[in-house]
């Protein structure tokens, strides 16, 4: 009976992972579309036939370009050998075969309503910009330079484009010299524009499908021993589950902006070792941003309408700089309701309560470690309240289904370092330590450690410990890297209170699948 | 001087990033140069935001700094420790070239 629960939780994990496995297939198929670029190559363009500053071209490369040949007006290095003058770039559209006159590529830096052409920060020096400006109609260009109406594509060609090569150990990267680099792209425009609005948003939300949270991916590919104090080595799961159901647009977020649904179960198949743990149920969220609001106003201004000045820039940076400085983010207060169950031999609701959770996070921000090589934060949860009442006792069915009232508090704090290498030998090491102190204001049922039935009543204090090691490797087996997990329990959890303490450890593969940035690359 | 969706929503997304954690910094805002320079290639795992706290301070700085139009369709973005920053980016500057 006792080998059957397991199981069948983890045939249910199993089934969510099939589901997030299929985005997952979706996601590898971009990934393959993309792989068909050169390795120096354009991997992605888009035109966007819109007025002003919004007209313009956007090329994704398949690797980074050198940034020697990345000036996009004399203001910004040498534009006579740059790879993003005009005369390097031919802009022609599908299938008109019409070509944009060079005329209309800006090559002037803060030009009054055409984007800069540039190298963008942020992807590496992968994405590329190319202004339009919008000519005069009287200017003998103006008409080639917009699509025809039946016009759907464009091409891009630079006659050449300087790339980053590939760097080997003990020797710098190589500059890539190539020529006739072309990629062809969708012209975006007021009628089709909101596709593209579409696609960015589901391109998300595979994403989020297909991205798994530590929890999750541990239920996965972790293969865990876990040592009970004075026990055998048994097996155990931990796995959380949590997605949006709903957001509310701003005007409707009075009471709540956010509702999630979620489970935690935290289960091992050696008493001495087993929280008993499950919980299924909605949140409400709602979240408070604490920070300067006249800073971000400003910040907010010069996003929007352009920091007019190197002052007013220097500024902006100031503000952020400020920003940062503030240890707290947000306050984000909680209400749940939630369905407690006893995980045993007798099913999830052998013992079980139905409680009303209300908490206040605290969001801080991440402290980068010295030189960037990883960070830690913290999270605090100073008080809560849990209400509700006890649904099932099926230990002990005359006993009085009892209201029960908890107050409780806790903190989470982790440590992240990063080898700048990810083929380092230790190339990750995760520190996290949660506690949580729940303290019962009237009795409830927890267990008999002789009879292992939930026959006794108690209140009072409840604490939960947890720490864990993570540390990631560079050795690659297959599509994934090999880690080893360490981690530490000791406490009570609801609603069962068993007293667990133990040393849990085992090895972790680690799927390539995480990285979706080819999604990046997604038309 | 313009500055395309693309650039702000590069710069939004920076600020907000930026704003939950010190792991990422703001080398000068116009041009805007980033830390680490791969930013938006990479999780908001790999740069301190890993939990669902710190991704809705990161998704309210975000609704703070964009125009109040995106308000509405920042609040409902998904959000994930695990998905690649430049997604978010991404679908931010489809949405201001929406805007009319």
């Amino acid at each position: 009976m006792k080998s059957r629960i397991l199981p069948a939780l983890f045939t249910c994990a199993f089934a969510l992972g099939c589901g997030t496995s299929v985005l997952a297939q979706s996601s590898k198929v971009a990934i393959k579309e993309a792989a068909k670029a050169d390795a120096y190559g354009i991997a992605l363009v888009r035109f966007i036939d819109l007025p002003g500053s919004k007209h313009r071209a956007v090329v994704d490369l398949s690797a980074p370009q050198d940034k020697t040949f990345a000036a996009g007006s004399p203001a910004a290095g040498a534009l006579a050998t740059s790879d993003l003058k005009a005369s390097n770039i031919i802009i022609k559209f599908l299938p008109s075969g019409k070509i944009v006159p060079a005329s209309a590529i800006n090559n002037v830096a803060d030009h009054k309503t055409a984007p800069d052409t540039e190298n963008m920060s942020g992807f590496g020096d992968t994405r590329l910009q190319i202004g339009i400006i919008e000519l005069e109609d009287n200017d003998p260009d103006q008409k080639d330079s917009v699509p025809e109406p039946g016009d759907d594509r464009v091409q891009i060609t630079f006659g050449v484009l300087h790339f980053v090569g590939v760097s080997t150990p003990g020797s710098a990267a190589t500059m890539v010299e190539r020529k006739n680099v072309s990629g062809t792209g969708r012209i975006y425009n007021k009628a089709n524009i909101n596709e593209r609005v579409e696609e960015t948003r589901q391109t998300l939300i595979d994403a989020v499908a297909h991205a798994k949270t530590d929890d999750e991916k541990g239920a996965f590919v972790a293969f865990s021993v876990v040592v009970p104090a004075g026990g055998n080595s048994q097996g155990s799961g931990d796995i959380s589950f949590n997605r949006d159901l709903y957001a509310a647009s701003l005007a409707q977020a009075a009471l709540f902006d956010h509702v999630k649904v979620g489970f935690h179960l935290n289960k091992a198949s050696e008493t001495a070792s087993d929280p008993r743990h499950f919980d299924l149920g909605f949140t409400f969220r709602k979240t408070f941003l604490r920070a300067n609001t006249a800073k971000l106003s400003e910040i907010k201004n010069a996003i929007n309408n352009g920091a007019k000045a190197e002052f007013a820039s220097d500024q902006i940076v100031q503000d952020i700089n400020d920003l940062q400085q503030d240890f707290i983010r947000a306050y984000i207060f909680d209400n749940a309701l939630r369905l407690e169950g006893d995980v045993s031999t007798r099913g999830i609701g052998n013992v079980s309560n139905l409680i009303w959770d209300a908490q206040l996070q605290v969001a801080t921000v991440s402290r980068a470690l010295a030189g960037q090589t990883g960070f830690w934060n913290f999270r605090w949860v100073p008080v809560g309240v849990e209400a509700g009442g006890n649904l099932t006792n099926n230990d002990n069915p005359t006993s009085v289904k009892g209201s029960l009232v908890r107050g409780k508090t806790g903190g989470e704090f982790n440590l992240i370092f990063k080898a700048g290498d990810p083929n380092e030998p230790v190339s990750r090491i995760q520190i996290s330590a949660k506690a949580l102190e729940r303290y019962l204001f009237m009795d409830e049922n927890t267990l008999d450690p002789v009879t292992k039935l939930a026959v006794i009543a108690d209140k009072g204090s409840k604490y939960w410990l947890q720490a864990d090691l993570k540390i990631g490797t560079g050795v690659k087996v297959g599509a994934g890297r090999v880690g080893f997990r360490a981690s530490f329990q000791r406490g009570y959890l609801p609603p069962v209170y068993n007293y667990v303490k133990t040393f849990n450890f085992g090895v972790v593969f680690e799927t390539n699948d995480d990285d979706n940035s080819k999604n990046l690359k997604l038309k | 001087m313009a500055e395309s969706p693309s650039q702000k929503a590069a710069k939004a997304v920076a600020i907000s990033c930026a704003a939950a954690t010190t792991f990422v910094k703001i080398i000068t805002f116009k041009p805007l140069v980033v830390s680490p320079k791969d930013l938006f290639k990479l999780s908001f795992s790999s740069v301190g935001l890993f939990s669902d706290a710190q991704l809705e301070a990161f998704r309210h700085t975000l609704i703070t700094v964009a125009p109040d139009a995106l308000a509405g369709d920042i609040e409902k973005l998904d959000l994930a420790p695990g998905i690649i920053i430049g997604l978010v980016v991404d679908h931010i500057e489809a949405l201001l070239d929406a805007l009319p």
